[in-house]
């Protein structure tokens, strides 16, 4: 994506998409008290945050619902392509690191985002190498209840699922500054089924 | 009378296009909660079980309110995911009451994308009235107040074993390399061993990438790490 980054840190990267995806029409509506409408209005939107043989972090373009007759229905999906078309790097070198997207409503990781982080783990790599150390892939879901003077919705966190270690996060930030609180441990008994085991939290 | 024709066309149209129930008002009754749908197994039809199954008109009536009021009307140009035979259906009962989970079949439609928050939850009433209807992305239950206190310090997106190197500023070796050794270790315990990545090693193909497909009935994994895709 033309206007951003490129970034040479996971995290600067992470917090700058969370902005600008937040920015977008629609991108949170849970100031909207009518449900009708904030449903009708909602629009997810997704990208990957890739890692290139540069040693940068950079953002796909950005997508929304890609069926045309997705609009005919209520559904608000984004549909996340595979694979980036970054013509400046060789396919094989792109490194999947986030597949980002938004939660009109704040809610959290579900389990269908989870399986797609999975599918997509199985693609990619679960783990990717990069010049800061080793890092899981994630599903990442930006959510905000805030606005700015211009009227846009403000990054306040994001919900977060690595298949590789199984924990479910969520990222805060308040004031500018960043937290982390773990929601629980994912323990899949099948295919479809899993348990979240809220296991001791980390302790300051 | 100029008119008859094109009313005429739209109430056989509105014919055709309606082989099910007509949705009818939504009702939005909050103090109905929804089953969770991933806290207990699946029997698929077809997928090797050794029983019939059979559902009684209400439950069927359900899915057909539930799919006609998701899915756009169908035409030449629907697209897959937005065909009936591109949605996989989930169904329980509890007492009067019906609920349907519907979300999108990304294998059947060829797995060329990821398809986020795709499904919808609905419950509907033994006689047909949707009671409540729930959106993938939209919050089932109010949301929690979270306590912006509850966390640790940390930087965005880092997991926790998979913390960046520390680089010290060293004038005799200004690069990063080799930094493994204050490297934490981390913690591999959400797969079950040895998958090998496709995509960066010469096994990805041209764009798009179908997604792998599902085994037909993945059993739990033993150690609860990931499943097979569904």
């Amino acid at each position: 994506m033309m206007d951003f980054g490129p970034f040479d840190d996971s995290s600067d990267a992470l917090s700058a998409a969370c902005s600008l995806i937040l920015s977008k029409p629609n991108a949170s509506v849970g100031h909207i008290k009518d449900r009708e409408l904030a449903l009708r209005v909602s629009t997810e939107y997704c990208a990957w945050l890739y890692y290139t043989p540069d040693d940068k972090y950079r953002m796909s373009m950005l997508t929304d619902q890609s069926e045309a007759d997705d609009l005919q229905k209520r559904r608000r999906t984004c549909k996340l392509p595979p694979l980036v078309d970054d013509p400046r790097f060789s396919p094989w070198n792109i490194k999947y690191v986030f597949a980002l997207h938004n939660h009109p409503f704040g809610s959290p990781i579900s389990q269908a985002d989870m399986q797609e982080i999975i599918n997509l783990a199985k693609v990619h790599e679960w783990v990717v190498e990069t010049k800061d150390g080793r890092i899981p892939i994630a599903i990442v879901a930006f959510f905000s209840d805030s606005k700015s003077s211009q009227g846009e919705s403000t990054c306040e966190g994001f919900y977060q699922y690595a298949p590789e270690t199984r924990a479910l996060l969520r990222f805060s930030k308040v004031n500018g500054e960043w937290s982390r609180k773990k929601l629980g441990k994912v323990t899949w008994l099948s295919s479809k089924t899993y348990r979240l085991d809220k296991d001791e939290e980390e302790s300051q | 009378m100029r008119n008859l024709p094109l009313v005429l066309a739209a109430i056989l149209s509105s014919c055709v296009r309606s082989p099910f129930p007509p949705p009818g008002p939504v009702a939005d009754d909050t103090s109905i909660a929804l089953p969770r749908f991933y806290d207990r197994p699946t029997v698929a039809v077809g997928e090797g079980s050794k029983y019939y199954f059979e559902l009684d008109g209400e439950m069927l009536r359900a899915v057909a309110i539930a799919t006609s009021d998701f899915l756009p009307p169908r035409t030449r140009k629907t697209s897959c995911g937005n065909r009936l035979e591109g949605q996989r259906y989930i169904v329980t009962r509890q007492g009067d009451i019906i609920f349907v989970y519907i979300y999108e079949d990304s294998d059947y439609c060829g797995g060329k994308y990821a398809a986020l928050d795709s499904g919808v939850k609905y419950a509907i009433s033994k006689d047909g009235r949707i009671l409540r209807r729930v959106f993938d992305g939209e919050p089932e239950e109010p949301l929690e107040a979270w306590d912006p206190d509850g966390g640790v310090p940390a930087k965005p997106g880092v997991v926790p074993g998979f913390e960046p190197i520390e680089r010290k500023p060293s004038p005799a070796s200004p690069s990063q390399d080799g930094g493994s050794s204050d490297s934490p270790s981390p913690a591999p315990e959400g797969r079950d061993g040895g998958s090998s990545p496709e995509g960066q090693d010469g096994g990805a193909g041209p764009l798009p990438l179908p997604l792998p497909s599902s085994a037909p009935d993945g059993g739990a994994p033993p150690d609860g790490g990931t499943p097979d895709a569904r």
